[in-house]
C-alpha cells in the first residue's frame, strides 16, 4: 500500500469507523438499558448539526487549543497507519491532550477549571501505562517501529497478556468511560455540567468529537497490534474491548480521582511491571 | 584560538573589575554589553572556527599551573574567613577538610600534578561553552534593567549593582575556565569559585532568609568539595595522574572506580540532587538573574558536565548502573514534589533538579545514544529553563508575586511576557521541541532496563501535570472582546527574552543540524560509535525514528486554521458558562447567592497538599537517596 | 444544505430548566428519557449545558427571582434555538398566575416557539411538542 493510500486511510476512513463504533456504543448501551437507542449514524448527525450552529467561543486560546488537539490526534493516527515509531505517536497524541486541558483552563468558569484539573489527573493515570505497553512491545520485538514489530511473525499477546489487560484500563481512562468519566461524561450523563467540555459549543465541540474518534481508533489500533499477524483476531479483539468497555460503563458508577489514581498505579502499573519483568528475565 | 580563549575566560574577569570599581551606571552597562557580545562571538568562533581538538598547557605563553595552585589556597583561606565570620562550625570543619589535605597533597607528598594539556578544547567543552556564553551573557543584559528596578523596589541605597555584576561576570569567566580545564585540580579550583559566587549572590539581598539560604548552599556545596578533594587524591593514587583525558581513556574497574564515585558524589551536591536539593530550593530567594544563570542553566550544569566528562571511565560498570538509578530516582521524586508547589520559582527549581537527575542518569547508561540524549537535554533544558526563570522574574516585577495562582489571566495584563512564558513552557513540555525529543531518545535507549524505564515513564507523566496547568492559567481570558493591555516595554528585558524564545524554537527546528555538527562528534570522540543518525528532519536510532517535520507542519496548520476560524464573521464571543443569575461584570465569576449576597467564586489548581507535602515526604526521599549513595560506594568497594 | 438540515432534524439536543414548577411536569418530562418512551431514539439528548443545546424546555411559571436566570440561560444558547413551554404554568402562569411574585408564563421573558399545555403535560404530548419544535428549528435555520 502506498503512503498516500495509508494517509487517506488514517485521515478519513478510520475516524469514520470510529464514529460508527461510538454509534454502536450508544445503541448497545441503550439495549442494555432496555431501550431502543439512537440510530448507529447518530454521531455523524451530531457532528454535522454542531458544525451548522453559530460558533461561540469564549476566547482565542480555546479555539487555538481545539485546532491543535484535532491536528495532533489526526497526525498520531496517520503516523500509526504509516507505521512510524510508536513512542513518537504517543507523545504526539499527548500534545493534543495537553492543549485540550489548556483550552479548558483558559476559561474562567468553575466547571471548565475543575474539569481540566481532573483531566490532568486522568492524563497522569494513563500516560505511564501507555508508555509501558509500548516498552513491553519493544522488549519483545527489539524495536519501537510498528513496521518492525509487525514483522515478528508471532502475535504479541502470547508474551504480553498482562499488558493487553493494561490496555483495557488505558482505553477506559482515555475514552472517559465509567468508572473513569471524571473530567467529562458522555451524552446524557452530566458531570460538572459537561466538565472539561463545558465552554465548547458549535463547530469547536464537533472538532473535539472528531478528535475523540481519532484517539479511539489509535488506541484500538494499538490493541489490535497485539494480535498481528492474525488481523481477524485483532479486529475481533478490538470490538470485544469496546463491548467490554460498554459493559463496564453501564455496570459501574463514577468514582473519585483518588481512586482512579490508586487503581491505575496500584493495578495497572503492577500488571505492567509483572509482565515486563517476566519478559525481561525470559530473554 | 588563544585570543578566543582569553576573551571567554579572562575578559569577563577584567570587565568585572572595571564594573566593580567604576560606579557609573552608563559605563557599567556599556562594559557589560560589549563583553557580552565579545564572549558570544568568540564562543561561536571556537565552535565553528574549524578546530577539532586543542590542547595546551599555556595560555598566552603563561603556565598557569602554579598560579592556579596558589589561587586555590587563597580561595580556601577566604572561604575559611567567611566560615569563621558566619560562626558556622560545620562549614569551618568542611573547609579545613578541603584546604589541609589539598595543601599537604600538593606540597608534601612529592606528587607530580602537572598536566600537559590542562587547557583542552573538544566538542563537549565547545557545546557547554556556547551554552554558557550565550545564555549567560543574555542574562547579563537582562540583569541590567532588572537589578535597577529591583533596587528601586527594595529601596537599596547606595546601589550594590556593581558588586552584583562583578560576581556575575567573574562567574562566567570561571565557568568557561572550568569547561576548558583538563586537570582535576583546575576543575576543583573553578568549581570552588562557582560555589563562592553562588554563596555571595544568594545572599545579595542581605535579608535573614537570604543569609540562611546562602549558608546552606555553601555548606552543602562544601560537602561536595570535600568529596572532590578525596576524588583528586584517590585519582592520583589509582590512576597515577589528575589528567582527565588519561583517566577517561582507562577502563576502570574495581577499586579504581573509587575516585569516580567521589567525583560523582561531588557532582550530586553541585547539581542539587536528592538528598542535597534543599540548597537549590532555598536559593530561589536570590534575584532572578541569579536563579536563571547559576541555578538552572550553568552552575548546576557544571555537576552534570563533570559526570558526562568522566562517564567513559565507568562505562558499563556497576557504579554506572547505580548512578543511573540514582538519577532516575531524583527525576521521579522531584517531578512528584513539583506538583505540590504553587510558587513559580520553586516549580522551576524542582523541574531543574528533575532534569539534572535525568541527565546524570542518561550519562551513566551503557549506550552512546543515551549520552547523546544527555547532551541534547543539557542544551535544550538550559535554553528553556533560563527563559522560564527570566520570565518569572519579569512577571514578579509586573504583578508583585511569583505564585502561579496570581498569574491567572496574565495574558490580559502582560501579553508579551505571557506569550514568551507560554513558548518557554511549551518547549519544555511537548514534541517536537528539544526537551521532549531528548526524553524520547532516552526512553528508547533505556527501555531495556525495566527499573529505569519505569521511573522515567512515571516521571514524564508527572512533568506534564505541573506544566500544563501553568500554561492554562497564563492563558486565562474572560472574553476576547477585551483588548489586551499594552505592556510596559523595556529593551534590556525584552531583548533577552525574545532571543531566548526564538532560540528555543529554532534550535528545536534545526535539531538535526545541531546534532550532526556538535553532539555527534562529541559522543564519537569518546565512544567511537553512535547508534543515532540525524538527517532530513528526523532522528533515527536503530530502534525507532522521530520525524520532526510532520509535527511542526501539523502545529503550523493548526495555528493557521485557528487564525482563519477566528477571523470569519460567523464566530461570536460568549461568556463563560455560569449558571444562575450572573453578575453583570463577566470578568469575575460571581453568582447570586443566598440572601442576595454575591460571593466570588475562587478556583485554583489541585496541589494535593495533603499527600505531597515537602515536610512529610522529603525526609523519606532523602533517606532513600542516601541509601542509594551508600550502595554506590559499596558497589565500588566490594 | 440538505445534509445539515437532515442532521439538525436528527440531532436535537435539549436543556431542561425548571422555573417555578411543582415538579409534576418535570417528572413527566424526565420520564420521556426512560425506556418506556425513550426519546433518545430520535437523537434527543438532555445536555445540561445551554451552550451545547438547541431546544430549551421550560416548566413552571416565571417569578421575580428566576426571571434573570431564565434570560441568562436563553442568552447563552447559540443560534438556531427554540423554546418549548411545557405545562400550563409555563404557558400562561397556570394556577399560580395571580400570585404576588409570579411574573406569568415564560413568554413574558423569552420568545416561546411551542406551547405544550397540561397539568401535568403527558409524556406523549411533550414528545409531540418537541417534534413540533424540531420542525420549527429547521424553519429557523432555513431562514
Amino acid at each position: 500500500m502506498t503512503s498516500l493510500v495509508r494517509i487517506i486511510l488514517g485521515l478519513i476512513v478510520f475516524p469514520v469507523i470510529g464514529g460508527l463504533i461510538i454509534g454502536i456504543d450508544r445503541k448497545l448501551t441503550a439495549r442494555l438499558q432496555g431501550r431502543f437507542g439512537p440510530p448507529i449514524l447518530q454521531p455523524f448527525y451530531d457532528v454535522l448539526k454542531l458544525i451548522s450552529k453559530q460558533r461561540l467561543a469564549v476566547n482565542e486560546f480555546q479555539v487555538m487549543s481545539v485546532f491543535i488537539y484535532l491536528a495532533s490526534s489526526a497526525l498520531s493516527l496517520v503516523l500509526f497507519t504509516l507505521r512510524s515509531d510508536l513512542l513518537m505517536i504517543i507523545f504526539v497524541m499527548s500534545i493534543g491532550a495537553v492543549f485540550l486541558v489548556v483550552g479548558a483552563l483558559s476559561v474562567k468558569s468553575a466547571y471548565s477549571q475543575v474539569g481540566a484539573q481532573r483531566e490532568l489527573m486522568q492524563m497522569l493515570s494513563y500516560e505511564p501505562l501507555l508508555i509501558l505497553v509500548i516498552v513491553g512491545m519493544y522488549l519483545v520485538t527489539g524495536s519501537f517501529n510498528i513496521g518492525i514489530i509487525m514483522q515478528r511473525g508471532k502475535p504479541l499477546i502470547e508474551e504480553l497478556p498482562l499488558l493487553f489487560l493494561v490496555m483495557i484500563i488505558v482505553l477506559g481512562i482515555k475514552m472517559r468511560k465509567s468508572p473513569f468519566d471524571l473530567s467529562a461524561s458522555e451524552h446524557a450523563h452530566q458531570e460538572l455540567v459537561r466538565g472539561l467540555l463545558t465552554d465548547y459549543s458549535g463547530a469547536y465541540l464537533a472538532m473535539i468529537e472528531i478528535a475523540h474518534w481519532y484517539d479511539l481508533m489509535l488506541l484500538l489500533g494499538i490493541s489490535a497490534l497485539f494480535f498481528y499477524p492474525y488481523t481477524v483476531w485483532g479486529i475481533i479483539s478490538a470490538l470485544a474491548l469496546i463491548a467490554l468497555e460498554i459493559l463496564i460503563d453501564n455496570v459501574t458508577a463514577r468514582l473519585t480521582v483518588k481512586w482512579m489514581l490508586g487503581y491505575s498505579y496500584g493495578v495497572g502499573l503492577v500488571l505492567a511491571a509483572i509482565n515486563i519483568v517476566i519478559v525481561y528475565f525470559l530473554r | 584560538m588563544q585570543i578566543s580563549l582569553f576573551i571567554n575566560i579572562l575578559l569577563p574577569v577584567l570587565s568585572a573589575l572595571v564594573v566593580y570599581f567604576i560606579r557609573s551606571e552608563k559605563v557599567r552597562n556599556t562594559v557589560v554589553i560589549i563583553t557580552a557580545l565579545a564572549v558570544m562571538m568568540s564562543s561561536v568562533y571556537i565552535a565553528f572556527g574549524g578546530y577539532n581538538i586543542f590542547a595546551s598547557q599555556y595560555l598566552w605563553n603563561v603556565k598557569w599551573d602554579k598560579i592556579v595552585e596558589v589561587a586555590d589556597v587563597l580561595l580556601g583561606i577566604y572561604i575559611l574567613y567567611i566560615a569563621v565570620s558566619l560562626k558556622n562550625p560545620l562549614l569551618i570543619f568542611l573547609t579545613l577538610l578541603q584546604i589541609v589535605p589539598m595543601f599537604i597533597f600538593e606540597n608534601f607528598t612529592g606528587a607530580n600534578l602537572e598536566v600537559n594539556n590542562a587547557i583542552y578544547v573538544d566538542h563537549l567543552s565547545v557545546i557547554m561553552n556556547i551554552i554558557v556564553s550565550f545564555i549567560g551573557t543574555l542574562i547579563w543584559i537582562f540583569a541590567i534593567n532588572y537589578m535597577k528596578e529591583d533596587e528601586e523596589h527594595k529601596g537599596v541605597h547606595p546601589s550594590r549593582q556593581n558588586r552584583f555584576f562583578f560576581i556575575l561576570m567573574i562567574f562566567i569567566g570561571a565557568m568557561n575556565a572550568l569547561i576548558f580545564s583538563n586537570s582535576l585540580i583546575w576543575i576543583y579550583f573553578f568549581w570552588e569559585i562557582t560555589t563562592l559566587s553562588s554563596f555571595l549572590l544568594i545572599g545579595h539581598d542581605q535579608t535573614d532568609e537570604a543569609k540562611k539560604s546562602a549558608t546552606r548552599a555553601i555548606v552543602l556545596n562544601s560537602i561536595g568539595g570535600v568529596a572532590f578533594v578525596a576524588g583528586i587524591i584517590s585519582a592520583y593514587y589509582k590512576f597515577g595522574t589528575v589528567d582527565v583525558q588519561s583517566i577517561v581513556s582507562t577502563k576502570a574497574s574495581g577499586l579504581m572506580l573509587l575516585p569516580i564515585a567521589f567525583l560523582c558524589f561531588a557532582a550530586f551536591t553541585k547539581s542539587a540532587q536528592i538528598p542535597f536539593q534543599s540548597w537549590l530550593l532555598g536559593a530561589m530567594v536570590a534575584p532572578t538573574p541569579v536563579s536563571a544563570l547559576l541555578h538552572s542553566s550553568t552552575m548546576v550544569k557544571a555537576g552534570v558536565y563533570l559526570v558526562l566528562r568522566i562517564a567513559p571511565a565507568f562505562y558499563g560498570s556497576w557504579l554506572a548502573g547505580v548512578v543511573a538509578i540514582f538519577g532516575a530516582f531524583t527525576f521521579l521524586v522531584a517531578s512528584f514534589m513539583a506538583i505540590g508547589q504553587s510558587n513559580g520559582k520553586k516549580i522551576l527549581a524542582y523541574s531543574t533538579i528533575a532534569n539534572l537527575g535525568l541527565i546524570i542518569s542518561a550519562s551513566s547508561i551503557d549506550s552512546p545514544a543515551a549520552v547523546a540524549a544527555a547532551i541534547m537535554l543539557i542544551i535544550f533544558h538550559a535554553i528553556s529553563k533560563a527563559l522560564l526563570f527570566l520570565c518569572v522574574g519579569t512577571i514578579e516585577h509586573g504583578i508583585g508575586s511569583r505564585n502561579i495562582e496570581d498569574m491567572r489571566g496574565l495574558i490580559n495584563r502582560m501579553p508579551f511576557t505571557a506569550i514568551i512564558t507560554t513558548i518557554g513552557l511549551v518547549t519544555m513540555l511537548l514534541p517536537p521541541f528539544g526537551v521532549l525529543l531528548s526524553k524520547w531518545l532516552l526512553i528508547e535507549t533505556v527501555a531495556k532496563n525495566p527499573v529505569l524505564v519505569f521511573m522515567i515513564a512515571i516521571g514524564s507523566a508527572l512533568t506534564v501535570v505541573y506544566y500544563a496547568r501553568w500554561i492554562g492559567v497564563l492563558l486565562s481570558r474572560t472574553s476576547a472582546k477585551d483588548r489586551l493591555k499594552q505592556e510596559k516595554k523595556n529593551f534590556y528585558e525584552q531583548f533577552p527574552l525574545s532571543i531566548l524564545a526564538i532560540m528555543a524554537v529554532l534550535v528545536s527546528l534545526f535539531v538535526t543540524v545541531v546534532f550532526n555538527r556538535l553532539i555527534a562528534p562529541a559522543v564519537i570522540e569518546y565512544y567511537s560509535h553512535l547508534g543515532v543518525i540525524a538527517k532530513d528532519a528526523a532522528i533515527n536510532t536503530s530502534l525507532g525514528m522521530f520525524n520532526l517535520w510532520p509535527v511542526f507542519a501539523a502545529l503550523t496548520l493548526a495555528l493557521l486554521g485557528s487564525y482563519i476560524a477566528l477571523k470569519e464573521s460567523n464566530s461570536g464571543y460568549a461568556m463563560p458558562y455560569t449558571p444562575g443569575e450572573t453578575s453583570a461584570d463577566y470578568k469575575v465569576i460571581k453568582v447570586m447567592g443566598r440572601e442576595d449576597r454575591i460571593p466570588t467564586a475562587k478556583v485554583s489548581n489541585y496541589y494535593f497538599s495533603s499527600i505531597i507535602s515537602e515536610k512529610k515526604l522529603t525526609p523519606w526521599f532523602n533517606v532513600i537517596a542516601m541509601a542509594l549513595i551508600i550502595v554506590m560506594f559499596g558497589a565500588v568497594i566490594l | 444544505m440538505g445534509l445539515f438540515d437532515l442532521a439538525r432534524k436528527r440531532s436535537p439536543w435539549l436543556i431542561h430548566y425548571d422555573c417555578g414548577s411543582c415538579n409534576g411536569c418535570d417528572i413527566e418530562l424526565l420520564s420521556c428519557l426512560t425506556p418506556l418512551y425513550d426519546v433518545e431514539r430520535f437523537g434527543i439528548v438532555n445536555v445540561g449545558d445551554p451552550k451545547q443545546a438547541d431546544i430549551l424546555v421550560v416548566t413552571g411559571a416565571v417569578n421575580q427571582q428566576n426571571k434573570d436566570v431564565l434570560k441568562n440561560i436563553y442568552d447563552q444558547m447559540p443560534n438556531p434555538k427554540v423554546v418549548v413551554a411545557v405545562g400550563v404554568c409555563a404557558c400562561t402562569g397556570g394556577i399560580f398566575r395571580d400570585c404576588y411574585n409570579v411574573v406569568g408564563g415564560i413568554d413574558k421573558i423569552i420568545p416561546v416557539d411551542v406551547y405544550v399545555p397540561g397539568c401535568p403535560a403527558r409524556p406523549e404530548q411533550i414528545i409531540d411538542g418537541i417534534k413540533l419544535a424540531i420542525d420549527k428549528l429547521a424553519e429557523k435555520s432555513a431562514a
